[in-house]
């Protein structure tokens, strides 16, 4: 379906709701290297906050699954263009993009990060990449300090979040939705529960889970609304000896306090397709399917981050 | 057997056109004058003309016979049946999304919206002001500001497109091309400078004769550009 030849209309006279419309089906690097820099209207159309709610970095990985050109490819930061990147989409945006969403296999530092949020004061959900552990503690306070309205934060990888959840209880009061990849023990549960007390939402699947973190959270969060358990793996560590157990039936305490929640979300593994292939007591997913698997999907709405949804 | 209802539209170019009332409807536009009772003449439409109109009177047709419910033509025939329509040169295409816009033809204007999305994707900001006949109007400020932060972004997309042909050259000998030259002061580049509106012969000869001029003695710590070459322009290039 080619168009011949060039035109003699005014395209660049044209409406700019009707403009805003074709761009919204383009991906960000599209018009950030190419339409914006065309005139004056087409790059003012660029600027409109629909085409900013969502700034979908992954879009940039090779091993992407989306639907969307693979033109771009961005598996590590080859000389400072992430940065570049996020200025440049960041600054069309005018400050309107509410999600955020770092490519997988990337790794970021404070430069990354420091940039992303002085240029995203509303941003509203934050999904960072596998390898976020080149942040400092100071770039951790600087970036979350300027995303005083975030609510919803995704953090790959096995590493437990420690220094992020204290910076997000501090400048984050409005913070909600909380999904995680680490293996999840009171370690961790102890001090989550007095940084964002005010927890509604915890995705944990896929994860391993120390069954008496689990206790400990359904005491702890009074405002917990929806907990999801799918998938997860628990394990329980004997008190005085060395030693634990996997298993994957949640225990009945845990069953038992989570009735007063609004949503408990748990598979049975027979059934489950994700579970019911693994052999009893090997972690439910490993580390490359976190990608597919755990990162984009979520039996939570609100917290799958899929191209269609946000 | 019931008469089929039918209204009389009228073009900016005074031509008519009889069509069924359930087909007419696909225009929230005429919709609405139908149903505020303002339809018994012919409905003027001075945006329109005679040729768009019958473009639009047919997209109108097949959508509408499809969501009949004897019909039985599939999601698949559809979009081919879209496909070949929306085929067609961009100053329809222009055409057709302003008519769509004012009729309130939602199928079309997504249809024609999507299409020039389509048609701007991976092209380089010339090559779309070359198809869309749009003249580069930034002010001194706004090009500043694009040359700032969006030069480095162009050249991505040269890496990743197709293949360049890359000329290894002494900084000294690229800076006998003023052009170039003015790139490297101003940090421009990180190592890859693209050329505009040259071929891979003509600058293999352009190269040779920049050598001539070169002095012989040169300094071994001396940066090495690369030169690509590729018929693509300058981004800011009107």
């Amino acid at each position: 379906m080619r168009n011949q030849g060039s035109s003699d209309r005014s395209w660049n006279n044209m409406d700019y709701n009707i403009l805003v419309k074709i761009f919204m089906t383009l991906n960000f690097m599209d018009i950030i290297s190419s339409v914006s820099l065309v005139c004056s209207s087409w790059r003012s159309a660029c600027c409109d906050p629909a085409l900013w709610t969502k700034l979908d970095l992954s879009t940039l990985s090779p091993d992407s699954n989306d639907v969307l050109s693979k033109k771009y490819t961005l598996s590590n930061d080859e000389s400072g263009i992430l940065t570049k990147i996020l200025k440049s989409a960041l600054n069309l945006s005018r400050g309107n993009v509410t999600c955020l969403v770092f490519n997988y296999f990337i790794s970021i530092n404070d430069e990354h990060l420091v940039c992303a949020s002085e240029r995203s004061p509303n941003l509203k959900r934050l999904i960072l990449p596998l390898n976020w552990h080149q942040l400092t503690e100071s770039g951790i306070q600087q970036s979350f300090k300027m995303w005083e309205a975030l609510e919803s934060l995704t953090v790959p990888s096995v590493i437990a979040p420690f220094k992020i959840m204290e910076a997000i209880g501090s400048y984050c009061k409005s913070f909600s939705e909380l999904k995680l990849q680490c293996f999840f023990n009171l370690n961790f549960a102890v001090p989550l529960t007095k940084n964002v007390p005010k927890l509604k939402v915890l995705s944990l699947r896929g994860t391993m889970v120390h069954n008496q973190a689990m206790i400990f959270i359904l005491d702890n969060f009074k405002h917990l609304e929806v907990l999801n358990m799918c998938h997860c793996q628990m394990k329980e560590v004997y008190q005085y000896e060395v030693g634990f157990t996997l298993y994957r039936e949640i225990d009945p305490p845990i069953i038992e306090k989570s009735s007063r929640l609004k949503k408990f979300l748990t598979c049975q593994r027979d059934t489950c397709n994700m579970c019911k292939w693994r052999p009893y007591n090997e972690r439910v997913l490993d580390w490359a399917e976190f990608e597919l698997k755990c990162w984009r999907e979520d039996e939570v709405s609100s917290l799958a981050h899929g191209p269609e949804n946000c | 057997m019931s008469s089929v209802k039918k209204v009389t539209l009228k073009s900016s170019d005074g031509e008519i056109f009889e069509v069924e009332e359930t087909v007419a409807m696909e225009s929230q536009t005429i919709k609405g004058l139908i149903e505020d009772d303002c339809a018994d003449n012919a409905i003027p439409l001075p945006n329109v003309t005679g040729h768009i109109l019958s473009l639009v009177i047919q997209y109108c047709k097949e959508h509408t016979s499809s969501s009949d419910s004897n019909s039985s033509k599939s999601n698949e025939k559809l979009k081919a049946w879209d496909t070949q329509f929306i085929n067609v040169d961009l100053n329809v295409l222009f055409d057709l999304i302003m008519a769509a816009n004012y009729l309130n033809v939602k199928g079309l204007l997504d249809l024609t919206c999507q299409t020039v999305a389509d048609m701007i994707k991976e092209k380089t900001p010339e090559q779309i002001r070359a198809m869309f006949n749009i003249v580069n109007d930034f002010t001194p400020e706004e090009e500043e500001e694009v040359r700032r932060e969006n030069a480095w972004a162009f050249e991505i997309s040269l890496k990743n497109n197709n293949v360049v042909d890359t000329f290894e050259v002494e900084e000294s000998m690229a800076k006998e091309l003023q052009t170039i030259k003015n790139m490297i002061e101003d940090n421009y580049t990180d190592s890859v400078i693209p050329l505009h509106n040259v071929t891979s012969d003509i600058l293999e000869l352009v190269i040779e004769d920049c050598k001539k001029h070169v002095e012989a003695a040169e300094s071994e710590s001396e940066p090495s550009y690369s030169l690509a070459s590729k018929l693509i322009d300058d981004p800011l290039k009107a």
